[in-house]
């Protein structure tokens, strides 16, 4: 063969080499495997319905692709939920302040971290999967992001002493192996992402839908009695209630967002916005058309999830109630939400006594019991 | 490697010539690569008279003063129109979900001479029953823009905010613009071309002053909100006042 036509036959070879290698795709990961075949560190896939309550819903569960489900993973998550050796003091867990008969919030006024009292009750954790804003003051927009800012914040653990306790914990150890793969390159088997991607995993199971609301949802009219069907109307009655503005994500009672998810709920008269007691919001945007603007919380088990509000104010589904009932007691501030209808209407009638206390029937429909009973989200320690 | 290249490069005259060619070859290959074809944009700017629209700023309109705090629109079938009112879509629907940046919209480039645009204000009602459910988070559908649950579809226009009679603005105003019967379609005239080988950009200026002002304006105090299904005279007020809004330059 002559010199130069060899030449091309090599340079056509690694011409088609390299496009070839261009249109070859990866080869789908399997969580915790990196190709051993080593059953240490194997792990199975979790699946689960994308849309929490069925057809009435129209979010869907999102799960980060760098961070797919696992039973490992879970297992994993649940334990370091509950684990307080994930703190400074080793007194405070997730679950210190995310109590599951609680769903997953606090009935302590304003949450306990391991530097002391907050200026905030912890929220709820439900249905998170479907969500894209985290904390009262929405600064965090992925569970990921979330756990590691509680993590870091509320919980403060000496890393380099976690990481030794969780590498020298035999169930650990074999976890962490299992969920995430054997390390490569010498990596560490313990580390802070994978600590937050575990924890997050576990988060996204706990899934509430199927109270009686849902039930009546899925066609069991008899599921709501006269009273509370009552108090749904209200709820939905922009002239009444009016509570659909903010928590319009009917269905399952979640999320609610029209186009502006942060809100000022009038709690507090100020002239000046600066005079909030907590800004909320705007400490997270620096924009004072953002102060004393919060997060519209889940009203998924909200029976259970006293005291309500940013900070605990009130104590009672009825104070909530009379809080958004009348004129009166709505507090105007510059950045108090547009859409609350009795401000617009001062003409709007208050609710009167058996039309508030409809409307609370109808909240306590919206309760998950075998929720907050689930033995998949208990404390695995006790 | 040096030598080697060296002897192929002068081994002979005929292979030379085979060299040159695929050279040639390449170039032409190349040059096929990268005739540009026309590309055609649309930029969207809410203003305030002359301003930019800025949330949050206080502006003085017939009825009061006014605030906005949110502002969101649909576009849909984005239609260039030519001098014999011929027309051809080249965009189904545009989420404007203003946070004081224009949107600029990118739009198929038909080549040809057109003396304007022609668009819906909202969605159609095929467009208007797509539910959320049924496309995933980037879509211009979403969820949590402009979408009302309760069957009540999407909002083709919100804007929400505060008012007042002095700049204090002691009160709030919202219009919720939706359901099928508030749908508008608006032309908007003024010639342009797209060619081969050059970007078209146009803008459109939408100026929400005019929803507020003249003889047919909304009044922000004493017309302070609706939802379309109630106050209708004043949704109706609206959607069709954001026909009149539009400029394009």
């Amino acid at each position: 063969m002559r010199q130069s036509s060899r030449l091309y036959a090599i340079v056509l070879c690694a011409l088609t080499i390299v496009l070839l290698a261009q249109c070859k795709h990866d080869p789908p990961i399997t969580p915790g495997s990196n190709g051993t075949t080593d059953t240490l560190y194997t792990s199975t896939p979790y699946t689960f319905s994308q849309t929490i309550g069925g057809i009435y819903s129209y979010r869907k569960v999102k799960v980060p692709s760098d961070n797919p489900e696992t039973y490992e993973g879970i297992r994993l998550g649940r334990m370091l939920f509950y684990d307080s050796t994930l703190s400074i003091n080793r007194q405070v867990s997730c679950g210190s302040c995310h109590k599951q008969e609680y769903s997953f919030g606090d009935n302590q006024r304003l949450s306990q971290n391991v530097h002391g009292p907050t200026k905030r009750n912890a929220s709820t954790l439900v249905n998170l999967g479907i969500n894209s804003i985290f904390f009262w003051d929405g600064r965090q927009a992925t569970i990921e992001t979330a756990v590691d800012d509680a993590l870091t914040h509320e919980q403060s653990p000496d890393m380099s002493a976690l990481f030794a306790y969780l590498d020298t914990t035999p169930v650990y150890k074999y976890l962490f192996g299992k969920a995430f793969g054997k390390p490569v390159d010498n990596a560490p088997l313990v580390t802070e992402d994978k600590i937050v991607k575990a924890i997050a995993q576990f988060i996204r199971t706990l899934r509430a839908e199927d109270s009686r609301y849902d039930k009546y949802n899925r066609g069991e009219a008899s599921a709501l009695n006269a009273g509370e069907l009552n108090g749904m109307n209200i709820f939905f009655d922009q002239q009444k209630g009016d509570c659909v503005h903010c928590h319009m994500d009917a269905p399952y009672m979640t999320l609610a967002n029209v186009n502006v998810p942060m809100r000022n709920n009038a709690l507090d008269t100020v002239a000046n916005v600066s005079q909030f007691a907590d800004i909320g919001y705007g400490q997270v945007t620096g924009d004072i058309s953002d102060y004393g603007k919060f997060k519209i919380p889940a009203l998924r088990n909200v029976e259970v999830s006293a005291p309500y509000m940013h900070d605990g104010r009130f104590t009672t589904l009825e104070q909530v109630v009379d809080h958004y009932g009348s004129y009166d007691s709505l507090r105007k501030s510059p950045t108090v939400d547009p859409l609350m209808e009795r401000l617009v209407y001062p003409n709007i009638p208050d609710l009167t006594a058996q039309q508030k206390s409809d409307l609370v029937a109808f909240l306590k429909t919206l309760t998950d019991t075998a929720f907050l009973h689930n033995p998949d989200f208990s404390n695995p320690f006790h | 490697m040096a030598v080697f290249i060296g002897n192929f490069i002068t081994h002979s005259v005929f292979m030379r010539k085979y060299y040159v060619l695929l050279f040639m070859g390449i170039a032409l290959f190349l040059a096929s690569c990268r005739k540009d074809p026309a590309t055609l944009s649309l930029t969207v700017q809410p203003k305030w008279g002359s301003d930019n629209l800025q949330l949050n700023t206080t502006y003085s309109s017939t009825g009061g003063y006014m605030n906005f705090s949110s502002f969101g629109m649909y576009l849909s079938h984005i239609k260039l129109v030519k001098a014999d009112n011929s027309e051809v879509e080249v965009d189904s629907m545009a989420l404007i979900n203003y946070a004081n940046n224009a949107i600029k919209i990118d739009l198929k480039a038909v080549e040809g001479s057109y003396k304007g645009i022609k668009f819906g204000v909202g969605l159609d009602s095929a467009q208007n029953a797509i539910s959320p459910a049924q496309v995933d988070d980037q879509s211009a559908y979403k969820p949590d823009v402009l979408y009302w649950a309760q069957g009540l579809d999407h909002l083709f226009i919100a804007m929400e905010g505060h008012s007042g009679s002095t700049s204090s603005l002691g009160n709030i105003f919202f219009y919720h613009i939706g359901t099928n019967t508030m749908y508008r379609t608006t032309e908007v005239d003024q010639p342009f071309t797209v060619a081969a080988g050059s970007s078209t950009s146009l803008t459109l200026d939408a100026d929400i002053s005019k929803v507020f002002s003249g003889a047919n304006g909304v009044n922000v105090l004493t017309q302070p909100g609706t939802h379309s299904t109630d106050s209708v005279a004043i949704a109706v007020k609206v959607a069709d006042n954001f026909t009149q809004i539009f400029t394009l330059q």
